[in-house]
């Protein structure tokens, strides 16, 4: 199963990290680099983040708030959330698959 | 909302009295910011410029970051213009599709003139110029003709010539779509802003081309006339045949000068569509000015061949002959067979591209 993620192409790694960040709630740029890097280890350029950010923007997915000062917060749109959820059980799937047949194995 | 996180470190202090290093990473991120186009960074800039600020305020040096930054920036360009992207606007894939296939064919063209100059064999390799090429078949057709003892596929060049053209002709083939597409939105083109460039090139390739006609009717590689002087050959012959050389000299002048013209304005448009600011234009017209030069600095050597002979004059045949920088002639035939048929293929599956993209305009 392909969800719209999988369309990002090289984006849709960054694009699920930038979501399930902002299924935490909205953040501003730099906010979510920190969180990206505290709950997934990764640390995610400033060039791709915005890479990432205007696609998700483009489908939909997310979507921007009022600036803060400098600063532009996005949040998970209704779209974004359903993807994000689809996208994850489809990769909860394969892990379980794989984590299953390692331990048979 | 969890919008509360900011960097602490060294040089992000707001307020009063800001330090220096404040300035540098101002600095950092005006310049970083330049690798996107202008319509990005008027959506985008703002708070991608404080993210920037964000980020570089507490690294050391930033290497990582300016690399991410030049890289997605310079992936947004090429999305951006429609070179890579296929969500962009029909008419902007069009045009990008337009602009790099004169790209490739000008590619195609200079790489097989540069590259066949730097070889050992340089009279064979001299057939890899588009106007060569076209023009030595023919030639020697009529040699044959002429002399049925020879036959047509003994030599070397003829197979040079017939790969030469075979590759011209698959450019031809990718630009005929182009063609029919670039005349169909002639009208709403913008044509004011590419005359001057072209214009300062068609003047330097006319001087090239001047410079190596005198050089062909002169005495073309000695004026004491001792190797390969081409005039007393052609004074030799009747006038019919000397007409028909001179035409197809001529010929191979005007393709070589039109090769030339349509690759500067393809790159002069591929430029623009970057939508690059002033200071990088600065960069363009660098460009075509040290190309400019070089071609004029070639009419020079011609010139300089033609009046005084080969041994003064810095040409690439004498440097070959005497081993500095010549290349054992498979290997300069091979590499130009490969660069001019990639070359050909990247034309085609870029005009194919166009034409996708011009059904849908």
């Amino acid at each position: 199963m392909t969800s719209e993620l999988d369309d990002l192409g090289r984006f849709s790694g960054p694009a699920t990290l930038v979501l399930s960040s902002l299924a935490g709630g909205a953040k501003h740029g730099y906010a979510l680099t920190k969180d990206i890097e505290e709950f997934a280890g990764v640390r995610v350029g400033p060039g791709t983040l915005y890479g990432v950010l205007v696609r998700l923007e483009r489908e939909g997915l997310i979507e921007p708030l009022p600036n803060e000062g400098r600063r532009r917060p996005y949040r998970l749109t209704a779209a974004g959330s359903t993807a994000l959820s689809l996208h994850l059980t489809s990769q909860k799937r394969t892990a379980d698959v794989g984590l299953r047949r390692l331990a048979t194995s | 909302m969890t919008t509360e996180q900011s960097p602490t470190a060294k040089g992000h202090i707001d307020g009063d009295g800001a330090p220096n290093f404040d300035a540098n990473v101002d600095g950092r991120v005006t310049r970083l910011l330049c690798w996107y186009p202008v319509t990005w960074r008027q959506r985008y800039g703002e708070e991608f410029a404080q993210l920037l600020r964000d980020t570089l305020s507490e690294e050391s040096r930033g290497l990582r970051t300016t690399i991410n930054v030049a890289r997605e920036g310079l992936s947004t360009r090429l999305q951006l213009s429609g070179i890579l992207s296929d969500s962009a606007p029909a008419r902007t894939r069009a045009r990008s599709g337009l602009l790099t296939m004169l790209t490739l064919a000008a590619t195609f063209f200079v790489v097989a003139h540069v590259l066949s100059h730097y070889a050992s064999g340089q009279r064979l390799g001299d057939v890899f110029q588009v106007g060569s090429g076209v023009s030595a078949v023919p030639r020697q057709i009529l040699a044959t003709l002429r002399h049925p003892d020879r036959p047509l596929l003994t030599s070397p060049g003829n197979y040079f010539a017939l790969t030469a053209i075979a590759l011209c002709v698959s450019v031809v083939a990718a630009a005929i779509p182009v063609a029919i597409a670039w005349c169909r939105s002639l009208g709403s083109s913008r044509r004011g802003p590419i005359v001057r460039p072209v214009l300062l090139f068609a003047a330097s390739a006319v001087a090239y081309e001047v410079g190596r006609l005198m050089r062909f009717f002169g005495h073309s590689f000695s004026i004491r006339g001792q190797t390969n002087a081409r005039f007393p050959i052609l004074g030799s012959q009747s006038l019919g045949v000397r007409i028909g050389l001179l035409g197809l000299e001529t010929g191979r002048v005007l393709a070589d000068a039109a090769a030339i013209i349509a690759a500067v304005a393809a790159l002069v448009l591929i430029i623009r569509s970057l939508e690059l600011g002033p200071r990088t234009v600065r960069f363009e017209i660098a460009a075509c000015a040290s190309i400019a030069a070089s071609l004029i600095g070639l009419a020079g050597v011609n010139l300089w061949t033609a009046l005084w002979g080969l041994p003064f004059a810095p040409s690439s045949f004498f440097l070959a002959r005497n081993g500095v920088v010549g290349t054992p002639m498979w290997v300069t035939f091979g590499l130009c067979a490969l660069l001019m048929a990639m070359c050909a293929f990247g034309a085609i599956a870029s005009s194919v591209r166009l034409v996708r993209a011009t059904r849908q305009i």
